[in-house]
């Protein structure tokens, strides 16, 4: 066992990893930071404070909103999730040094510790480290970004109302009783933005499992070719993504390739049909086979994840 | 310590092995001489386990050298010709990578680096790939790990940084040691290796002591050819030949003349070394 893995071998093994490359990470993370900066100053200039949420408080305690504004929310997911993809992917490919570099793949390949705990730091530091680093980085910019953004809605909403104060029976058509409709601040990070309350546990399960997935890919990628394993694998995933299209437009149109026959949905649908009669029917809850995307984007990284620890088991320098 | 029983190894369809047996052993500094392309490099990468022989067995402590264990990896120090240093400071370097080895003596690395003038602070991206080179071999001495693999050490350091080179090795040779310099500039070995070893063609060509060659072959310089000569080569000034040693006195080796009388008469020379 002490063969194959030690704690002490591992963090020691990590803090060397960390150390080599901190100059190349602390300026990936600045990048990252400088571009999620410049896309929340864009959204400041073009579309900042220009709408609210307020709502009136029915009889019941219930909200009525007047004005439901998810412009935030918005950008923070069209800052986040596409970021982590792009980004996660780009660092993913970095992995295992560059082993197309005969003295950099000897130098990496000699350190006295276990192909599992090579295999293992780069996994711990590209999706792991990653995700947390890259997760800062985003609540670093939205934090500020929120308390700007809400005092800015504020402003817009207080100066609104002000200005209309006065007129009692314009007042009297926004809240029942006469009573000043309530400014609610938009919340920091929320995926409520997709409407799916419900079902946020899951949603949160297929985005990760899919970040992890597409991680484990590149990484596979990276282990997998010597040179230029950049341009490869990212060729190596158009291709399977072509394979898929392939198949669910040409070979077989209607068929559910997650599932046996009988089952059909469209290309990027998540919802189960079946056709009886001519009549078609929902046969499955757009939840389960959400359920079975997300068991797949689990097992294909756990998949992949094996598959390079054994490539890098047998890689010759 | 390294053991390599019936080698085979191609890349492609170009054989680099075919069928090669040597052994290793601690308290000997071996030269590994070669034609380039010869092999010593893929040797080298056979022991450390970076390659996987297509047949036949290298060991190394009794680890099969392909499983990369990592009780045989911090035994083994491997300097390759094409080596990578990261861009972080000399300190830095050393204070990450040592603890991987148990028996790593941090104050001979300040000092062998005092010996190169290169001082601790200094960032190893900034430096000459001389100065690089030095940096590492002053690493790789103060690892201490048992096998220390050089591969064209010298290569790329200037005449001052070669007598330093020399001394510095002269300095850390040690009973339980075993090191292997791999070159095919001889004259950069002389006087430090104990032992000589030869591949050539996939083959081992000559392996054998310094003491056992001195004893058995004497080296001369002649206005005339010698009749009795193993192997001549014609010089300047004359006639620079190996014949067999019938005195009692140890004669000094010339590499490079015993090197040419190996590619040249393999099989002569080794016929005297049987008796």
């Amino acid at each position: 066992m002490k063969d194959f893995f030690t704690f002490h071998r591992f963090i020691l093994l990590l803090k060397n990893h960390l150390i080599e490359n901190r100059k190349k990470y602390v300026l990936f993370s600045v990048s990252i930071f400088a571009i999620g900066f410049f896309i929340v100053l864009l959204f400041f200039i073009f579309n900042g404070s220009a709408r609210y949420t307020c709502y009136c408080t029915a009889a019941n305690g219930t909200k009525d909103y007047i004005e439901h504004n998810r412009d935030w929310l918005m950008i923070q997911n069209i800052v986040y999730w596409p970021g982590l993809f792009i980004f996660g992917g780009l660092f993913a490919l970095t992995s295992y040094v560059n082993f197309g570099n005969q003295g950099e793949a000897i130098f990496y390949m000699n350190k006295p510790a276990s192909i599992f705990e090579k295999w293992l730091v780069e996994v711990f530091v590209r999706m792991i480290l990653f995700f947390v680093v890259y997760s800062a980085l985003f609540y670093i910019l939205f934090i500020p970004g929120t308390l700007l953004y809400n005092a800015l809605e504020r402003m817009t909403f207080h100066d609104y109302y002000a200005s209309i104060k006065l007129d009692e029976n314009h007042i009297r058509d926004f809240c029942a009783g006469g009573k000043q409709p309530i400014f609610e601040s938009s919340p920091l990070f929320d995926f409520n933005i997709f409407g799916v309350d419900d079902q946020v546990w899951l949603l949160y399960m297929v985005l990760v499992s899919s970040y992890v997935s597409g991680i484990a890919f590149f990484m596979y990628g990276a282990v997998l070719f010597n040179k230029f394993s950049f341009f490869k694998t990212f060729l190596l995933g158009f291709g399977v993504f072509l394979v898929y299209v392939f198949y669910a437009l040409i070979v077989n149109p209607r068929q559910n390739i997650f599932i046996a026959s009988g089952w059909e949905h469209d290309l990027f649908r998540l919802r189960a049909y079946k056709i009886e009669n001519s009549n078609l029917y929902v046969v499955m809850e757009e939840s389960y086979l959400f359920t079975l995307y997300a068991i797949l984007t689990v097992f294909v990284p756990i998949a992949l994840l094996v598959v390079s620890y054994f490539k890098l088991k047998e890689k010759e320098i | 310590m390294i053991s390599i029983d019936n080698l085979h190894f191609k890349y492609g369809k170009k054989e680099v092995f075919n069928g090669l047996s040597l052994n290793f052993d601690k308290g000997n500094i071996y030269g590994l001489l070669g034609k380039n392309g010869t092999g010593k490099s893929t040797l080298f990468r056979n022991i450390c386990g970076l390659l996987k022989p297509q047949k036949g067995d290298v060991h190394a402590f009794g680890y099969e050298s392909f499983q990369r264990n990592p009780n045989m990896l911090n035994k083994i120090f491997l300097l390759p010709e094409e080596f990578h240093v990261p861009a972080v400071k000399v300190k830095d370097f050393s204070d990450s990578l040592a603890p991987f080895y148990p028996k790593y003596d941090a104050t001979m690395f300040e000092r062998l680096l005092t010996e190169f003038q290169i001082p601790l602070e200094n960032n190893l991206s900034q430096m000459s790939m001389g100065q690089k080179k030095k940096t590492l071999i002053a690493f790789s001495l103060s690892t201490n790990t048992d096998v220390l693999l050089m591969d064209e050490p010298t290569n790329g350091l200037d005449i001052m940084s070669k007598v330093q080179f020399k001394k510095v090795m002269s300095a850390v040779s040690g009973r339980d040691k075993c090191i292997v310099i791999s070159t095919h500039q001889v004259k950069d070995i002389e006087n430090l290796v104990d032992r000589i070893t030869v591949i050539d063609s996939g083959n081992l060509l000559f392996d054998q002591t310094i003491d056992q060659i001195g004893k058995k072959l004497q080296f001369v310089h002649s206005l005339e050819k010698p009749a009795n000569a193993v192997y001549t080569d014609e010089s300047l000034r004359g006639y620079d030949s190996i014949v067999v040693n019938t005195h009692q006195i140890e004669s000094k080796v010339d590499l490079e003349l015993l090197y040419k009388a190996v590619m040249e008469v393999p099989a002569e020379l080794n016929k005297i070394f049987e008796y």
